[in-house]
Parts: structure tokens; sequence; C-alpha cells
């Protein structure tokens, strides 16, 4: 007997000699015995308890061995327990389609005690490798759910919806986790709205793991004035403007961090990264590498933002340029990432500004309407290839009068 | 739908020796790694100016950008901590371009991307191989 768990073996076979000739084997190797008389009451036995090996005479009355092993490999479960194909010596044509139809391996009825053992033995070695894999498998599985729950929770459950403003937002992972990210929070103490969309390079956990920590860092310090009880009123004093003050030190602070402490990582992000008065329509901004932000006028003026800087997390020092636009009435401003421009049709073409901007020149029922068009004529464009990388978009639309 | 990266690997004399590696397909996800990986072996053998020719490359997305990077870091990594400080200065007043990674003849789309993240900062784009290999020094 190995020193592996024991199995438990079904034998399969219409003569009672046999079958008695094959428990013996098996209970001296240590195992447990399940015995069937025909294929019918071995389907029962295997559908009703774990079963690790199935020893299977061919020949049978009701059902025979052919007709249990098909049944068994259309099984999701029955498929993955071994079977050995019983056979006498002169019958090797039953033998060969055995193994056609996915028995692991076949047994002359001599029963020689040394061919019986290697055989029995090997199939409950791989039985036990293939369920070990399995668990792993599912454990990971279950792991990548945590982490994809976890993941989302660092993306807002609600958006700020101000009075004469729509805020809406769509996010498309590729991959269980993802790298892009957007947010949109209140400045309480400055009645101010932060609008933030950022991708970190790559896909998978390791952008995801990044990913946390940028849109973390970006609204912690955002808010830093909320932690540390101090007024960027003292800002205005000193003639720098409090809403510029807030974005570039939110960005300044989070590039340096992470190129001082994540170095080694070699992560980078894009982000854009506005501040919004709703009561002005005012966004002062900074764009750190990430695709231009649109602006659409209610005319169908299409007008894109500055790239003001490299992307984040690459630089250390890096002045942050500030710039600011106006939303009028009517105006919306749409951020993206890459996943959009660069989604892939089947035949290998990108998706593209030129796409993208022709889906802009109608009028816009509501900001999320305009995503839900846009995600959608991404999808259609996608087809049967698979997306590529992760979808993220946040609109942000001032209401004129009339809505 | 991606192509898969091949990357074959050629020696040039210039005024210094350079290591070219001629890239065909995209630079993604998926091959990264393995331009990361020649990069670091080619490094290791001893090369420490690369030329990436791009001519062949169709896209580019940020995980390539992540293996520009890496590379970037790897060809400093044997500079004095003085040159790392002149570096970081020169890159932030733009008077920084690394002399030991240049890229080659990168296609429009590539070229963007490159300009989008702020790439071409410290980054050296050519368009003509012989000049390219002649500018390291």
């Amino acid at each position: 007997m190995s020193d592996a768990k024991p199995g438990c073996v079904l034998i399969v076979d219409d003569h009672k000699t046999n079958r008695m000739k094959m428990a013996f084997g098996i209970k001296n190797l240590g195992h447990t015995v399940e015995m069937a008389e025909n294929g019918r009451q071995a389907l029962e036995i295997l559908r009703a308890q774990a079963i690790d090996l199935v020893l299977l005479d061919i020949v049978m009355p009701e059902m025979d061995g052919f007709q249990v092993l098909e049944t068994m490999k259309r099984d999701k479960v029955l498929r993955n327990i071994p079977v050995i194909v019983i056979s006498a010596e002169t019958e090797m044509e039953q033998v060969v389609k055995g193994i056609e139809l996915g028995a692991e391996d076949y047994l002359p009825k001599s029963f020689d005690p040394v061919l019986f053992k290697a055989r029995v033995e090997a199939c409950l070695e791989k039985k036990r490798l293939r369920d070990n894999e399995q668990l792993y498998l599912r454990g990971l599985e279950r792991e990548l759910q945590i982490g994809q729950r976890i993941q989302r929770s660092f993306l807002p459950d609600s958006l700020p919806q101000p009075p004469g403003w729509e805020i809406a937002a769509h996010f498309q992972a590729a991959k269980e986790v993802a790298g892009d990210f957007y947010d949109a929070f209140w400045l309480s103490r400055q009645e101010k709205i932060g609008v933030v969309l950022g991708d970190v390079c790559g896909k998978g956990v390791g952008a995801a793991l990044f990913m946390t920590l940028f849109r973390s860092l970006i609204r912690a310090v955002a808010n830093l004035d909320d932690f540390i009880h101090t007024d960027l009123s003292a800002a205005a004093a000193n003639n720098l403007e409090p809403e510029a003050v807030v974005v570039e030190k939110a960005v300044t602070l989070t590039n340096n961090y992470i190129c001082h402490n994540h170095q080694q990582a070699n992560m980078f992000s894009t982000l854009f990264f506005g501040l919004l008065d709703p009561m002005t329509g005012r966004m002062v901004y900074t764009n750190a590498g990430q695709e231009p932000p649109l602006i659409l006028s209610s005319k169908g003026d299409i007008h894109r933002l500055d790239i003001t800087n490299p992307v984040i997390g690459i630089i250390p020092g890096i002045k942050f340029n500030i710039r600011e636009i106006w939303l009028h009435p009517g105006d919306t401003l749409l951020a993206y990432t890459d996943g959009i421009t660069e989604a892939f049709n089947p035949e290998g073409q990108m998706f593209s500004e030129h796409r993208l901007e022709a889906l802009l020149n109608k009028p816009i029922a509501s900001a999320a309407a305009l995503l839900e068009l846009i995600a959608a004529s991404v999808d259609t464009y996608m087809g049967s290839s698979n997306q590529s990388d992760d979808i993220t978009m946040i609109a942000v639309r001032r209401l004129t009068d009339c809505n | 739908m991606a192509s898969p990266l091949k990357i074959t690997v050629s020696q040039e004399q210039g005024q210094v020796p350079v290591t070219v590696f001629h890239l065909v397909g995209d630079i993604d996800n998926s091959s990264y790694e393995e331009l990361q990986a020649q990069a670091k072996s080619a490094y290791q053998a001893g090369s420490h100016y690369l030329l990436l020719d791009l001519t062949k490359v169709k896209y580019m997305s940020s995980a390539g950008l992540r293996a520009l990077h890496n590379i970037f870091d790897l060809l400093n990594a044997g500079a004095s901590e003085e040159t790392q400080k002149k570096m970081k200065r020169g890159i932030l007043d733009g008077s920084y371009k690394s002399p030991y990674l240049k890229l080659l003849n990168p296609s429009r789309d590539v070229k963007r991307t490159l300009s989008t993240s702020g790439f071409d900062m410290f980054l050296e784009i050519h368009t003509n191989a012989k000049a390219a290999v002649n500018s390291f020094n």
C-alpha cells in the first residue's frame, strides 16, 4: 500500500468470481471497494458516492461497459474519474475501443498481481493529482473573486449629482480585476467635485493592486485639508488659487509617493484629475498622459483638452501644469481610457478616435445614455474578438435651463 | 486580434557598439515581458547601448510602455548616484534623453502613444537607422 490516502474503487463485472478476485486485490492494496453487476448499477453508484477509480468489464447484460464509458464522459463530474477496462487477452479490439472512448488503461482478466497493482496505483495517483489541481484552481478562482469584489469597492458606489449637473460612469474590466479606475467625489469643505479617470499600465492583478493605490492617494490627498483641519483659504491669502492648489498637491504627492516608494515595481498610471465648481461650471484640471478628454458643446462642436504632463509614477519631482476650462449649459465632458479607442475588431483594426467622434455629433439625451451608446458601439465593433483592455468612461454634463 | 512579437537582434558598430532589436508585431500585455527579458539578457551579455527598431510594430499598449521604462531603468542601473540625480534634473528641464536606449521609426499610432504618455520626454526618436546607431556615444 502506498503512503497516500486510500481510494474507493468501483468494480463492475457480471461474473461474481471476477468481482471477488478484483475486490481481494484492491483490499490488499489498502483501498475500499464498491461493486456493481452491470452498467446501470454502476452509474447509480457513481452518481451516489465519491469513486476514485472504476474497473470496468465490457460484456455485461442490461448496459455494457462501452455505454457506461460514453455516459461517464458526457457527464461533467463523472468524466474526471479514471476507468480501467477489464478484458480477456484475446479481445484487443475491445480494449482499443475502450481507450478511444476515454478509458485510462486496461487490465487482462488473468489479474496478474504485479500488473494489477501497478495499473491501479498509477490511475489512483493520477486521480489524486487531478483532484488536487481542481482544488487549487477552485481556490484561485475564489481568491480572484474576492479580489474583484474588493477592487470594485475602490470604485464609487454612487456619483455626486449636484443640481443642474449629471455625472455618469461606465466600467468594463477585460479580466477579473482591472487597472482602470474612475472616481467622482465631493470635497466637502470647498463644495467642489473631484473627477478622476486613470489607467494603470498593464492589466490583471498587478495593475489592480496599483489601481487601488493610485485611486486612494488621489482621493485622500485631495481631501487632505479635511484630514488635517487646515483651511485652503490660506492659499488664497497667498495669491494661490485653492482649486489649483488642491489639484496640484494631489497629483504631485501621488506622483512622488509612487516614484519614491514603488520605483522597483515599474508601475505608472495615466491620470486625469479635474476639480469642478458646480456653481460656475469652471473646472481646474491636470491631465497626466491620459487620452485628452473631450468637451461636446450643445451645438455639436468637439473640443479636446490638453495633455499637461507625462504619466504619473515615473518622473519624481515633476511640476504638474494646471489648466482650466468652463463647462457651459449643454456642455458635456467625456473622459475615456484607451480601451475604447484601442478596441480591436476581428480583423485586427482599432476602433480609434474617428469612430468615437462620429458617435458624438448627435444630440445627447443624458450623460448615461451617451456612455451606453459608446459602450454598445465598441461592443458591436469588437464582435467575436476578446476585449483586450479595460474600458472606462466618465461623463460630466451641465444641463441647459430647459433640462 | 494581436499579432505575436518577434524579436531579432543585430550588432552594429557606430561610435560605440550598439545592439539593435528589430521588432515585428505588437508590444502588448502578452509580449512585453519577452521584450524585457531579451533586453536583460543582452545587457547581461555586455550590451549597454540598445536601439529598438519599431518600424514593424503596429501597436504598443501601456504594457509596452512599461517594458520601455523597465529597459530604461535597466540600462541606467550602472550609473552613479550623481549621474542619476543629474538625469532626473535633466528630465525635469527637458534637457535629458537616455544615451543608452533609443527608438527607431515608430508608426504614427506608436508615436502618439509615446507622446501622450510623455515617454518622448526622455527617449530619443530617430527615423534613420544609420544616424540612430551613430548617435550613441
